[in-house]
């Protein structure tokens, strides 16, 4: 098991607009090694199989949109994201995270976007967790799956809808977690569990935004609500839980717009992954 | 069939004997391992019984063949011959015993213990070996330092017998502490340190006036970083002389000349260490040793004047075996003291590691014929759970056991005679075979559900410290066949209600009540493979087994072989016992913790208290401290705070893991529009046992403390190792 954690000593400055990668200054950790100031945005896989990937970040207080993902190296859709509206004299703080399945040599970025409307820095008071990015490979016996949706669902206003997720990207459970738009535990033991959406900028967008996963029907992560901002929104949720072999995951959108919205599949898919950790 | 060889051997620890087998027909009661519903393993034992019609094994018949080489801790086994010819040895150990009866028939029955079993009969001979190291360098004075607490009197235990009993005019006398351990490992004798006042000697447990050459030898132990005087002779020819502790815990032989002789490394770490000082005439090669390494240096000359005093310091160290010789202790002499106290089971303590037993085998055996099985874990981190041994066994077998139970594990002599360590939990893969009484498995006769009694499953008492109200609370439900005891004294609480939700929080960490299966009864004549299965049959092993009742469903259970048992009637009738523990698979350290009711969040930011479990695998969770999570064991984790915040339409939430004070994750939204405000934070974070996770939140709506709610969405911190 490999496991690191970057992080930058100082600021960064993240330009208006423009989405930028976040640049470590060295590791806390690095069992790899995944980090190097060669290329200090990237931490790289040494080992084929499941991870979690997330970045702890924050801005300092101001107002606009604060937007963080998570993307491997090459590809042009993010496997985790989040967006935040900013102000109320709050530090606007992020935490992006989920499951992979990745390839020994494989490599992630994580990315910040603002529109404060000038360079923002990166958050240094609140203590050291601004501009951390973790990489950590799940155990050997551990199982996970990671659904998506291909296909760009419809969630009406101001009703709970469940996703519908119609495409596996990974499965290496036996018997099989994913089933139609859910996870069903393979056994009994301790599971992760990450949930994702992101909807679009569109006219009429601002309001509010939660996602939620529940595990045999009840709650069990839930965050949001994700934008006033009158741009495009993205959330995620994070939980752990003891789950009971055959206990089914969902996850459900709910957005408050005043009419329907369409969640995005560009940037980021609908997903909903979960990982058996241990007994 | 089966039958017992004895091995004719010139001592009772020769690894390759060569056997000679001496009886086919044999009786045999052979015991191994743990004993169903008790709580320690023993040695294990056989007593086999031969038919001896020829008084062959009779020690007291002269005309014996063997009679000659029958001495006790002879080397024996019993092997059992299987139905394809093929063998396997059930027993190996020594004779302890034997016990000859004439009649028309005449019966040797031998009493055998396994390898352990002969540790068990041996004291430990390095109880009284340093004592008796120290008088055989025949000692001016020899304080052992065991003496009761408060007692004002040090005893000398060399032969002259030259006991404490003066004080220095003017400073109080002062009275000793006992402290335990000593520095001498497996010597009930304790040390002591001193309360107020000083020790000091009278001049005639000192070397005599005029002295030139003397050694001063002690042990010390001393945690922290204050400097101190340990010990001051006066007069001397050159005025006082002291022994000091520097501040960096260095050694600092000092004198009022202002010569200095300072040892190199740092003795502050709590540990007993072994200091000489050695003065010579020749007044160049005065050296201090520590530990055996010295450091040699030029002090000024000093003669031993004629009104010479001598004290040990008040302070807060510990000292022990303190002599005065009037000669020159050799480095060797030196060194065999020192590995007399500590080299022989010293070493690194580590948890679950087998380190301190594999030292105590390799020391008692003398020869390469352990083998540590440990589930090595945490091996790098000395001290990690381990902790000063308490050794008052009076045995060394008892002493091992003390010791595998200190590294967390399992001790026993394998069927071949190895003495075996394995860590605990016991890290199992599948079963090695499968019992059952339906058809489905391995056949057995009867299947013993435990016994035990079932009038409480959980039970908890916690107590609330101060005045009348003093709460105890005993939360007990009743449910069949498993006891479990969960008690919490220890906790300190400010209310009945703090004191009464940590009882229910012990009673729900409870385990639900289940059926256990303590013993299984195997006829081994009744299959050759049944006969196969029960003779390779390990203590440790795992196995399932299948008990199905008269009427209903059958009760299926993994279970570890914690005993065995033989009883072998000539062969004739066989039956085997194995004393059964369900097979626990440690739980991942996982702990899901909530708050409620609402905790009241202000614009400062605030710890949460999680008071509350979903579970905990790994007490994380502690009663005294209701707000943090404690990492039981180093490892990277999944962290996750979550919280959902009252709605309101102004200002914002932000919710943080912090570990050991900092954060580590964060999450922030603003609220919106009067709906609820929900911030996740999850991240992987390094940690180490003992290390500390709080969940930390801040609202800044502007308007008073508002709540977190409890009863839609709890606020949550959640931790799960990652392997």
């Amino acid at each position: 098991m490999a496991s690191a954690r970057s992080y930058r000593a100082t600021v960064q400055s993240i330009p208006n607009s423009v989405w930028t990668d976040l640049s470590a200054s060295a590791a806390r950790w690095d069992d790899g090694p995944m980090w190097s100031a060669a290329n200090p945005t990237r931490l790289t896989t040494t080992a084929s199989g499941l991870h979690i990937v997330g970045a702890n970040v924050g801005f300092v207080a101001a107002t606009g949109g604060r937007w963080a993902r998570i993307m491997r190296g090459g590809d042009t859709r993010n496997v985790a994201m989040t967006a935040q509206a900013a102000g109320a004299g709050l530090v606007c703080a992020m935490s992006p995270s989920t499951l992979v399945d990745a390839t020994a040599g494989d490599y992630y970025v994580a990315a910040l976007y603002q529109n404060s409307g000038a360079a923002l820095n990166t958050d240094s008071v609140v203590d050291h967790a601004a501009t951390d990015f973790h990489l950590t490979t799940l155990p050997a016996g551990a199982v996970g799956a990671r659904r998506e949706s291909a296909a760009a669902q419809s969630i009406p206003n101001a009703t709970w809808t469940l996703l519908t997720l119609d495409t596996t990207v990974f499965d290496t459970s036996t018997p099989a977690m994913a089933s139609g738009s859910t996870l069903v535990a393979p056994a009994d033991g301790h599971y992760a569990m990450w949930a994702g959406a992101y909807i679009p900028a569109a006219a009429g967008i601002a309001g509010a935004y939660w996602l939620l996963i529940q595990a045999g029907g009840l709650n069990v992560a839930l965050s949001g609500p994700g934008s006033s901002i009158g741009s495009a929104t993205a959330i995620s949720t994070t939980a752990t839980r003891y789950l009971t072999a055959g206990q089914v995951l969902t996850a459900y959108f709910y957005q408050a717009s005043g009419a329907p919205r369409l969640l995005d599949t560009t940037e980021l898919r609908p997903y909903l992954a979960a990982a058996r950790i241990g007994p | 069939m089966a039958r017992c060889e004895l091995a004719l051997t010139d001592g009772p620890l020769v690894v390759s004997p060569a056997w000679t087998t001496v009886g086919r027909l044999i009786s045999a009661k052979i015991r191994r391992g743990r004993r169903a519903n008790e709580g320690a393993d023993q040695p294990g034992t056989a007593d086999v019984t031969l038919d001896d019609p020829t008084r062959a094994l009779d020690p007291t018949n002269p005309g014996s063949a063997w009679a000659a080489s029958l001495t006790p801790m002879r080397q024996m086994r019993v092997v059992q011959t299987l139905a394809d010819a093929s063998t396997e040895v059930l027993f190996r150990g020594h004779v302890a015993e034997y016990s000859t009866v004439w009649r028309p028939t005449t019966e040797t029955t031998l009493a055998c213990v396994d390898r352990l079993g002969y540790f068990g009969t041996r004291r430990l001979a390095d109880t009284t070996s340093y004592k008796a190291a120290v008088l055989a360098d025949s000692p001016l004075s020899y304080y052992r330092l065991g003496e009761a607490t408060g007692s004002k009197v040090a005893l000398d235990s060399s032969p002259a017998g030259r006991h404490h009993t003066q004080m220095r005019a003017g400073i109080p006398i002062g009275s000793l502490v006992r402290r335990w351990p000593g520095a001498v490992i497996a010597d009930p004798d304790a040390a002591a340190s001193l309360e107020k006042g000083s020790l000091w000697l009278s001049p005639s447990a000192l070397p005599p006036a005029g002295s030139t050459t003397f050694t001063l030898e002690f042990w010390v132990r001393k945690e922290g970083d204050s400097a101190l005087q340990l010990i001051h002779i006066f007069p001397t020819s050159i005025g006082d002389t002291s022994i000091n502790i520097l501040e960096d815990g260095r050694l600092r032989v000092s004198q009022s000349t202002g010569a200095t002789l300072t040892t190199a490394v740092s003795i502050i770490d709590g540990e007993w260490h072994h200091v000489v000082w050695k003065s010579t005439a020749s007044n160049v090669t005065n050296t201090i040793s520590v530990d055996g390494t010295v450091v040699s240096g030029n002090l000024n000359a000093c003669t031993i004047s004629a009104a010479l005093s001598h004290g040990i310091s008040v302070g807060p160290y510990d000292v022990d075996e303190w002599t005065w010789y009037t000669s020159l202790l050799s480095t060797a002499r030196i060194a065999e003291h020192y590995r007399i106290a500590r080299g022989r089971w010293g070493g690194a303590i580590g948890h679950r590691s087998g380190t301190r037993i594999n030292l105590c085998l390799t020391d008692l055996l003398g020869v390469t014929g352990s083998s540590v099985a440990a589930g090595v874990e945490d091996v790098a981190t000395p001290g990690a759970g381990g902790g000063a041994e308490k050794i008052l066994s009076d045995s060394a077998a008892s002493h091992l056991y003390a010791v595998a139970a200190v590294e967390d594990g399992r001790l026993y002599a394998t069927r071949a005679g190895v003495i075996t360590f394995a860590a605990r939990p016991l890290l199992a893969p599948a079963p090695v075979a499968a019992y059952a009484n339906d058809g489905t498995g391995l056949r057995f006769v009867h299947g013993q559900p435990s016994r035990r009694r079932a009038d409480i499953v959980n039970h908890a008492e916690v107590a609330r410290d101060g005045g009348p109200a003093q709460v105890v609370e005993s939360a007990a439900s009743v449910a069949a066949y498993m006891r479990h005891d969960a008690s919490s004294r220890t906790g300190a609480y400010v209310d009945d209600a703090a004191a009464y939700a940590a009882a229910g929080r012990a009673v729900r960490k409870g385990k639900d009540p289940v059926t256990r299966i303590d013993q299984l009864v195997v006829n081994a004549r009744i299959g050759a493979a049944e006969e196969a299965s029960v003779a390779v049959r390990e203590l440790g092993d795992v196995v399932s087994v299948r008990l199905t009742p008269p009427s209903g469903s059958p009760l299926d259970m993994t279970c570890v072989v914690e005993g065995m048992s033989h009883d072998i009637d000539t062969g004739r009738r066989w039956s085997t016992t194995y004393d059964l523990s369900p097979l626990i698979v440690p739980q991942t350290p996982a702990v899901s913790a909530y708050a409620a009711p609402d905790q009241a969040v202000t614009g400062t930011f605030a710890r949460i208290t999680p008071a509350h479990e979903h579970y905990d695998t790994a007490n994380f969770h502690t009663p005294m401290l209701p707000a943090s999570l404690t990492v039981p064991v180093a490892g990277d984790y999944l962290i996750v705070a979550t919280a959902q915040f009252t709605a309101t339409s102004a200002g914002g939430l932000l919710v943080a893991v912090v570990v050991n004070g900092t954060s580590r994750a964060l999450s922030s939204f603003l609220h919106n529009s009067g709906n609820s405000t929900l911030a996740c934070a999850p991240t992987v974070y390094r940690l180490v046992a003992g290390d500390v996770i709080e969940m930390w939140a801040i609202q800044t709506s502007g308007g008073a403390a508002a709540a977190l709610f409890y009863d839609a969405y709890s606020p949550v911190l959640s931790a799960v190792r990652l392997g």
